[in-house]
């Protein structure tokens, strides 16, 4: 399919899920309803550049319902414990922060992958993305407790791994293999 | 129903409220957003689930659904965009680990070459 046909199909699509978006939210169905949905969302599609933002990446990435389901229960267990950890932080006088940044590189992701391990690696515990940079993609994260910079770090990774799992290309799925023995021993 | 309703929806606000507390009590500008991306969107979404125990009506269970997954979305893009601005303004100090200034350093430098 080539950009024009993909735009073409992409902008009444988008049209359709705006006005039932408004309506849902709105939570009742009237015409004055349906009427200003489609206003806003016409205006929406011709005013807002709204880049490709498909989970499966062009390079072949697809979803693995098994894999999103196991991610989003890893992701939901992690969100409550962040909570849990903050609150008792919150409430204990003891000062244990220990801020720094790490890098997490992130390999052969699309945008849309990658805006989603971020928004994960900020809703989970001790961790909040504060940049990401492109070629290679590395995502920064603004971390708490830093006592054990690679423990964070694997803690992270594990995350990024579970996301390509689910929605990841084979070749971003081969980055979380561990190395060759050759090349893991001095 | 109701009362597993209403414990969902009170842990939620509490939640929410310690966020507001940890956001007063921490000591830099990075670690006061922490709990102000975290603290609300766990927060919400509890009263989210409460409110859709307490109303079961498609309408309802429709609205909130969105208004949880939005969250979801847009409180942690906050932060990240609060959070890189203030990195460009207010490096860390020096003894703390920073690979983001690392890194803009070593493509500055290549950049150059």
């Amino acid at each position: 399919m080539n950009r024009l046909t993909a735009l073409s199909l992409r902008v009444p699509v988008l049209l359709v899920w705006f006005v039932v978006l408004w309506e849902s939210l709105w939570g009742n169905f009237t015409f004055a309803n349906l009427f200003s949905g489609v206003v806003v969302s016409i205006g929406l599609v011709l005013l807002v550049r709204l880049p490709d933002a498909d989970l499966r990446s062009y390079r072949g990435g697809r979803v693995r319902p098994l894999r999103a389901a196991i991610f989003l229960v890893y992701f939901v267990v992690k969100v409550v414990q962040a909570n849990v950890s903050l609150a008792w932080e919150v409430v204990t006088p003891r000062n244990t922060i220990e801020p720094g940044i790490l890098g997490i590189p992130i390999r052969d992701c699309s945008d849309a992958l990658v805006t989603l391990i971020a928004n994960a690696f900020t809703l989970t515990p001790g961790s909040l993305t504060i940049e990401v940079l492109e070629d290679p993609t590395v995502i920064y994260v603004h971390v708490l407790h830093l006592h054990d910079p690679e423990r964070v770090r694997a803690d992270l990774f594990r995350l990024a791994e579970l996301a390509v799992k689910a929605f990841g290309t084979t070749e971003a799925l081969a980055q979380f293999r561990p190395p060759p023995i050759a090349e893991a021993t001095p | 129903m109701t009362l597993v309703a209403g414990i969902l929806i009170v842990l939620g606000a509490t939640f929410t409220m310690l966020a507001g507390v940890g956001a007063l009590r921490f000591s830099d500008v990075y670690a006061r957003m922490h709990p102000a991306a975290k603290g609300p969107t766990l927060g919400l979404l509890l009263v989210a689930v409460g409110a859709a125990i307490e109303l079961r009506s498609l309408a309802a269970v429709l609205a909130l659904g969105l208004v949880v997954i939005l969250q979801f979305l847009a409180a942690p893009v906050g932060a990240h965009l609060l959070g890189r601005a203030i990195h460009q303004r207010l490096p860390l100090q020096l003894d703390e680990v920073d690979e983001l200034a690392r890194d803009l350093a070593e493509r500055d430098h290549r950049r150059d070459v």
